[in-house]
């Protein structure tokens, strides 16, 4: 390719750029924040694996999620809940794909009445991997951290001796309990169980909590309901990064999502279910929409 | 409130075809529990906590067992030996649950909400246990009665008064979270808690009655 050729093709990805740019920040402005909300969703995720999950989309292509705990619904398009999302992003990224996802979450249940009914739902649903937002209900009720500690690790131990991978969605992150100190020594436990376990977690809390710091004006939301809303979106992204980077990226390849910086260079996809199209879980948008 | 909505649907069938009113509500449970089948939930992407498809029948069940007939005669002729039954099968159940001795929910047979213990679905050994408690109960309740009458006195007033006393016991327990989450745990702000709290549930029961007696009286 000569200079000048490349030189209009610079341009061109400039005016292409600068064209689409303000129209998806007008439509989309939650998302300015969501390189930050990537950032610390990687929290605890990097090490541990899906190796259920994995052996289900070699032999079956098919994952059965089942999400417990608190929902964390926040959208104001309720039918297009996080669940929801992950699922459209991970179908349409991943040719032949079928990934069910069952919820059954259920708002205020503490980690000790869960224990059973998670028993119960793995038998009914039979599900490859268990999504669990766990310990939002225990924090404001003030359950004791060594209870929440044993109890967890225990339901955590019976799923992975059923052949059942478990992910950690995190607790939330709530402005007025920021400083709570039971709310924080829960958290922590949450975390030393996870780690002790070697599974993944989704740092929703830290990515909503980055969210929140990062006092930039547009994207920053207001209210704390707008930062609910932003961080369950936020939580979408970041389950289904964590998936796809979990079963089918390598560690030199890299996902796009809105948000990311530009020094992140992205691989092209590859065909089947090998790679991923890059393809944000919170636009819905099909494969092939990919950075070129 | 859905089983209010379906309360005259059960009395209307009761006066009509009162024979099947049990049958019809245990066929409804049991296709429920066999095939897994409840009510979405909406906007979110769940089920109901309570399917009311099988919780329609402890509904029902209180109702048909408070007639003088039918099933319920059959239960009250035969109340010792049901009785006999109760006990032992309430003490298995009892220690399998404090024991943790419960199997392994994986390995049960199909239809697995038949062998689950399941509040959702009421499954079967949840309903036993409820049924078997029930007996041991009406058993227990005339030694309660005149030993402690005035404990008596003050848990039926909590349960003639039941709506009342569940929504202020929410906004009390509410509450009472706030005061632990501001003011930290411990022996003594807990038993306060609760004892203030039971003590109000209380004055919600007796306001309620106080309120029918001098509008009866009026």
């Amino acid at each position: 390719m000569t200079a000048v050729s490349k030189l209009v093709w610079a341009l061109a990805a400039v005016v292409v750029a600068g064209a689409w740019a303000p129209v998806h920040a007008q439509a989309q402005p939650q998302r300015a924040g969501s390189g930050v909300c990537r950032e610390a969703g990687e929290a605890g995720a990097a090490t541990a694996s899906l190796p259920n999950v994995a052996k289900a989309l070699r032999e079956r292509k098919k994952i059965v999620v089942l999400a417990l705990g608190t929902t964390p619904l926040g959208l104001r398009e309720q039918e297009k809940g996080i669940y929801s999302l992950v699922e459209t992003f991970l179908e349409g990224a991943f040719k032949g794909l079928d990934v069910e996802i069952v919820d059954r979450g259920v708002s205020g249940e503490l980690v000790r009445d869960a224990s059973q009914r998670i028993r119960n739902e793995v038998a009914l649903v039979n599900p490859d991997v268990v999504f669990w937002q766990v310990g939002v209900a225990d924090g404001i009720a003030m359950t004791p951290v060594n209870e929440l500690k044993s109890e967890l690790a225990d339901t955590v131990a019976w799923l992975k001796a059923h052949h059942v991978d478990v992910v950690i969605i995190g607790m939330r992150y709530v402005r007025s309990l920021a400083g709570n100190a039971h709310y924080r020594n829960i958290r922590r436990a949450i975390r030393d169980v996870q780690r002790q376990a070697g599974i993944p977690r989704i740092g929703h809390y830290e990515a909503v909590e980055a969210l929140d710091r990062i006092k930039d004006g547009s994207a920053v939301p207001r209210s704390e309901a707008a930062l609910t809303e932003a961080g369950a979106e936020c939580a979408a992204n970041i389950i289904s990064r964590a998936l796809a980077a979990k079963l089918f990226v390598k560690p030199a390849q890299k996902i796009w999502l809105p948000g990311m910086p530009r020094s992140e260079e992205v691989r092209p996809p590859q065909p089947g279910p090998s790679a991923p199209a890059q393809a944000s879980p919170s636009s819905g948008a099909a494969p092939g929409t990919a950075k070129p | 409130v859905l089983m209010v909505v379906v309360a005259p649907i059960v009395a209307i069938m009761h006066r009509s075809v009162p024979e099947w009113v049990l049958p019809v509500s245990f066929a409804i449970y049991i296709t429920s529990v066999c095939l897994g089948i409840n009510v979405k939930t909406w906007p979110t992407h769940g089920q109901w906590f309570f399917n009311p498809l099988c919780w329609q029948l402890i509904f029902v069940l209180g109702f048909t067992m408070s007639r003088e007939y039918g099933p319920a005669r059959w239960v009250r002729n035969n109340v010792r030996t049901l009785r006999i039954v109760a006990v032992p099968l309430l003490i298995v159940i009892f220690c399998m649950g404090w024991f943790n001795l419960w199997w392994d929910p994986t390995k049960l047979p199909e239809p697995r909400l038949l062998f689950l213990l399941g509040k959702t679905f009421v499954t079967p050994i949840r309903l036993i246990q409820f049924l078997a408690l029930i007996l041991v109960m009406s058993m227990a309740f005339p030694y309660i009665v005149r030993y402690v009458p005035g404990l008596v006195a003050f848990f039926s007033a909590l349960g003639r008064n039941s709506l009342p006393v569940f929504c202020v016991g929410s906004l009390l327990s509410l509450a009472g979270q706030i005061v632990r989450s501001a003011l930290g745990t411990g022996f003594i702000l807990d038993t306060f808690l609760v004892g203030s709290g039971v003590l109000m549930l209380w004055v919600v029961a007796w306001l309620a009655e106080w309120r029918s007696r001098t509008g009866a009286k009026a």
